[in-house]
């Protein structure tokens, strides 16, 4: 069984801190290099042919050529002069004197991301709201969070102050704690233990308040709360893959969702209107339209530990190690379809997204490693930690 | 009025490909079919009885099926559409089916608040997907199908010649106009015949110009199913221009999407008064260039630990000749008139790399040669190279609390820029002046915006003979969902407020700030900076800098 944390379980690795410094380094609008000014795409003409260019370094580059959930060369009108000229639709030529809409003339809503621009991304949005990066040398004092850590093999939940970094206490749950997350109001932590219990922490007592028994069947492990803090989903590490539905309020169960077995890892959408269910021993991820409880779709990813999502929720990020070593594959979260993937370190676990969507943080809990994405120069660094550690949970604090 | 569905006309083609896998709604593709506002801002509402669009895949036959006839079925090329709610179903009406997208008809007896859009092909069942259902919500349709930019409105000239307006085919003051929509509500009988015309109980106001309009008919058209038409006269005093807002209010509250109309006191080709040679050039398709320097100075104060100040200076510069099309609208150039203020919504993050349908330029820019080289106060600059014909790039900036010192580098004085010539665009050189910037005197004090106040911008200073242009944004990141106010100043103006209405249509700022990106810029473009091009293979070419002074804020 693995140990880990869930993404808001507050645990910050000394990886991560170092990491500030690029922050600093890389979202102050000081690096000149072609790649940062313009990290759009756009499409060109090559021959009579449209393509998708992006840079690489100072130069224009074809991207691709060829259809994909992004690009749609179809779409490309290369005849003209001035081309290409972006058909923008999915129908015949719009007729005069005829409303769009209602006669099968009603165009999808332009493809974002589509590339249909010359001009660099940065400069098409002007004005913009620049990325404030932190200070430089963040100081230490008692407005840093702490953050949770459950002690799977002691049936503890410790709070642990992360400056200077120190247990402050140590809180007995239920045996075989998996994951802890909090409700949005910070009042409550709750933490899932494998031997069939939800415990629910006063955050101001640091003490377990209530402790939901669930059937036997269920051996709860994933955790995620609502941003409304009215629901929690927690999933069952066993044969018997379900999602239990928690109403906050109540504090109880009130209905179960079949998903895949062994399910581990539960992840809501930034707006909560979907759950998605990733497991280690399965073969696909399933999502869930959290309005219904019904199944959305599933993704046929395997081996999978986590999901990140951006702060639009266009985009998801998963770990997985199906492959060796393992990889974060990128869906696009309205189409489903994956669109690339990025190979990091063995056994990926965790992945938690930086403020302002340029990091990935993950940790390659089979080597003892922890891989960032820089995401706008499509970029990936592994870093070993060293000695014996086997990087599980993230957080971050600052 | 003209059918739009249009009865008998077609067959309905029951055949298309067989579908093998089950359909998928895509996430957060489920929008008016005219508006396609997103689900996150305030008019991403669907209506009782209006037509409202589905994205997604394997939702019908590869082959598009349109409706045919009336009465129109709950079932069309054996596809189907359930709205969820609880225990209540209620089958919608669908007018067009294809694999990639359905258009159907809300029924007037959907239940209201939050349901959910079930798509059944074949007995194959989709996924469920959320929407909120209202009572009244107009989407205006568009000529351009994206829901913002020249609307689908008829100039009435006689019962039969009623040309769609646009920049080149100008109404009048004092002129009858026919906008075309869905959503302004339910009706009593059924939806699935062609309706019955009259008004709808609900109240209507258009406003052109930020004038109201007399209504003269609100309700169904006669032909079609789901489509509503308002009747409407031009006010005698709206602004003249080629880019009127205009949008519809109903029950007193909710917003339409807004689109645009073109006003001209006499037929013809239609004026602006705000950049009137950008305005010419882009809708006559002329070959133009613009030279465009910005310094963006703007206040972030919060989310923040402390506030910080943020001056960045940019350029870009380009030419290109622009394919106008019969309705040209570029939201980066389309500003509405003097004095006037416009509104836009869309699903992405505007301030972070999702632009406005149309602002991105549709045909290949001009090879304007070697990168321009720009001399001024603080010496000179190789404008950096982008790519073919165009040249852009980040010249300097500073953060303040000495997080990064200054590279400032277009700090008031003369400039003088210079171009080399290349394959379409020969060489020039031309000077002009970066003025004083002007002062938001308010800016501090502009935190906090309860959006159901009118909001007041004051500013002094400045050049003579400068445009104010204010931009309210507001990003919403959970839901990809963002919206944004453009208001121009009247002429000499030292302030301006901003209408309630255009402030309604921006998402509230998220409990967690981080979950937002609200900020308001005011905008001083041109006035003396606004010099000319004077270069073999130029129609127009012009320079012009952007003094922008932003300030985030909470919408409340």
């Amino acid at each position: 069984m693995t140990f880990r944390l869930s993404g808001s379980t507050k645990f910050m690795c000394a990886g991560i801190a170092l990491s500030l410094g690029w922050f600093v380094l890389e979202s102050c609008d000081c690096d000149e290099s072609k790649e940062d000014q313009f990290p759009g795409f756009w499409v060109a003409c090559i021959g009579n042919q449209p393509a998708l260019m992006s840079y690489s370094g100072n130069n224009p580059t074809i991207v691709s050529t060829d259809a994909s959930p992004n690009f749609n060369p179809a779409q490309w009108d290369c005849s003209h002069p001035n081309s290409p000229h972006y058909k923008n639709s999915q129908a015949p030529a719009f007729p005069i004197g005829t409303p769009s809409g209602p006669n099968g003339y009603a165009r999808k809503p332009h493809a974002t991301g589509s590339g249909a621009a010359y001009l660099p991304q940065q400069l098409r949005i002007l004005p913009f709201v620049p990325r404030v990066p932190p200070p430089a040398t963040p100081g230490c004092d008692s407005t840093f969070p702490d953050v949770f850590q459950t002690v799977h093999t002691q049936a503890l939940v410790t709070r642990i102050s992360t400056c200077p970094f120190a247990i402050k206490v140590s809180i007995p749950v239920v045996t075989r704690p998996l994951q802890v997350a909090m409700t949005p109001d910070g009042l409550t932590a709750l933490v899932t233990s494998f031997d069939n219990a939800v415990n629910f922490i006063d955050l101001a007592s640091n003490t377990v308040t209530y402790t939901l028994m669930t059937d036997p069947s269920i051996n709860p492990h994933g955790l995620a709360i609502s941003p409304d803090g009215t629901t929690a989903y927690i999933s069952s590490f066993n044969t018997n893959g379900v999602i239990a539905v928690i109403d906050l309020g109540t504090r109880q169960i009130t209905t179960t969702i079949p998903t895949i077995s062994y399910a581990q890892g539960l992840t809501l959408t930034p707006d909560g209107s979907q759950l998605w269910v990733v497991s280690p021993l399965a073969a696909s991820v399933d999502i869930f339209d959290t309005l219904t409880n019904t199944r959305v779709t599933g993704l046929n990813i395997a081996q999978t530990s986590d999901v990140a999502f951006n702060s639009t929720g266009t985009r998801a990020y998963i770990t997985t190690s199906a492959t060796i070593p393992g990889s974060v594959v990128v869906v696009d979260t309205s189409s489903y379809q994956t669109i690339t993937s990025y190979t990091v370190g063995l056994d990926p676990v965790d992945i938690q997204m930086s403020y302002a969507d340029q990091f990935l943080v993950i940790n390659n809990n089979g080597e003892g490693s922890i891989s960032v994405i820089d995401l706008m120069k499509g970029a990936v660094s592994t870093t070993q930690l060293g000695g014996n550690s086997l990087p599980s949970g993230i957080a971050f604090v600052h | 009025m003209r059918n739009l569905i249009r009865v008998g006309a077609l067959c309905a083609i029951l055949g298309g490909a067989a579908v093998a896998q089950p359909p998928l709604i895509y996430n957060r593709s489920i929008y008016n079919a005219a508006s396609f506002m997103p689900a996150g801002v305030p008019m991403g509402a669907i209506a009782q009885g209006s037509i409202f669009s589905i994205f997604g895949n394997f939702l019908g036959p590869s082959k598009a099926v349109t409706a045919s006839s009336f009465p129109l079925a709950n079932t069309l090329a054996g596809v189907s559409i359930n709205i969820i709610q609880g225990s209540t179903t209620v089958p919608a009406i669908p007018v067009y089916v294809g694999i990639g997208q359905i258009n159907a008809i809300m029924p007037s007896t959907a239940p209201l608040g939050i349901a959910s859009v079930q798509v059944v092909v074949n007995n194959a069942r989709s996924n469920m997907a959320p929407i909120q259902i209202v009572s009244s919500e107009v989407g205006i349709f568009t000529a351009n199908g994206t829901g913002i930019g020249p609307g689908v409105l008829w100039n009435f000239i006689a019962q039969n010649n009623q040309p769609v307006n646009s920049p080149t085919v100008t109404a009048k003051n004092g002129q009858v106009i026919t906008l075309w929509g869905t959503g302004l509500g339910p009706i009593a009988g059924a939806d699935n015949v062609a309706p019955t015309t009259g008004n709808l109980p609900v109240q209507v106001q258009v406003f052109v110009g930020g004038q109201p309009a007399t209504v003269q008919y609100s309700g169904r058209s006669g032909c079609c199913a789901g489509v509503d038409q308002i009747v409407f006269t031009v006010p005698k005093n709206a602004p003249t221009g080629c880019w009127v807002p205009v949008y519809v209010k109903t029950g007193g509250t909710t917003i339409s999407n807004f689109v645009t109309m073109a006003i001209e006191p006499t037929p013809g080709v239609c004026t602006t008064d705000v950049l009137p040679q950008v305005t010419s050039s882009f809708v006559q398709g002329k070959r133009i260039a613009e030279a465009l320097a910005t310094r963006t100075v703007t206040r972030q104060d919060v989310g923040v630990l402390a506030p910080v100040d943020i001056t960045s200076d940019y350029h870009v510069d380009f030419a290109f000749q622009p394919d106008p099309g019969q309705f040209p609208f570029n939201p980066a150039i389309a500003f509405p008139p003097s004095g006037t203020c416009t509104a836009y919504a869309h699903p992405g993050d505007m301030l972070n790399g999702s632009p406005l349908p149309g602002m991105a330029p549709t045909t290949m820019p001009l090879d304007m040669g070697a990168p321009f080289l720009l001399t001024g106060p603080n010496g000179s600059k190789t404008l950096s190279a982008g790519f073919f014909g165009a040249q852009a790039g980040y010249l300097g900036g500073s953060i303040s609390n000495n997080i990064l010192s200054s590279s400032l580098f277009l700090d008031p004085g003369s400039y003088t820029l210079q171009g080399f010539g290349g394959a379409d665009v020969g060489p020039f050189s031309t000077s002009f002046t970066i003025p004083q910037p002007l002062t938001w005197t308010n800016r501090l004090q502009t935190n906090v915006v309860n959006r159901t106040q009118p909001l007041t911008i004051s500013w002094s200073g400045g050049d003579s003979g400068q445009v104010v242009a204010m931009l309210g944004f507001g990003d919403d990141l959970p839901s990809n969902s963002s919206a944004v106010f453009v208001c121009i100043a009247p002429p000499g103006a030292t302030s301006f407020t901003v209408p309630t209405d255009m402030l309604s249509i921006l998402p509230a700022t998220r409990l967690n700030p981080l979950q937002s990106n609200d900020v308001i810029y005011l905008m001083a473009l041109s006035g003396s900076s606004l010099k000319s091009i004077a270069a073999k293979g130029l129609d127009v070419g012009l320079t012009s800098f952007y003094s922008i002074i932003g300030k985030t804020v909470v919408w409340q």
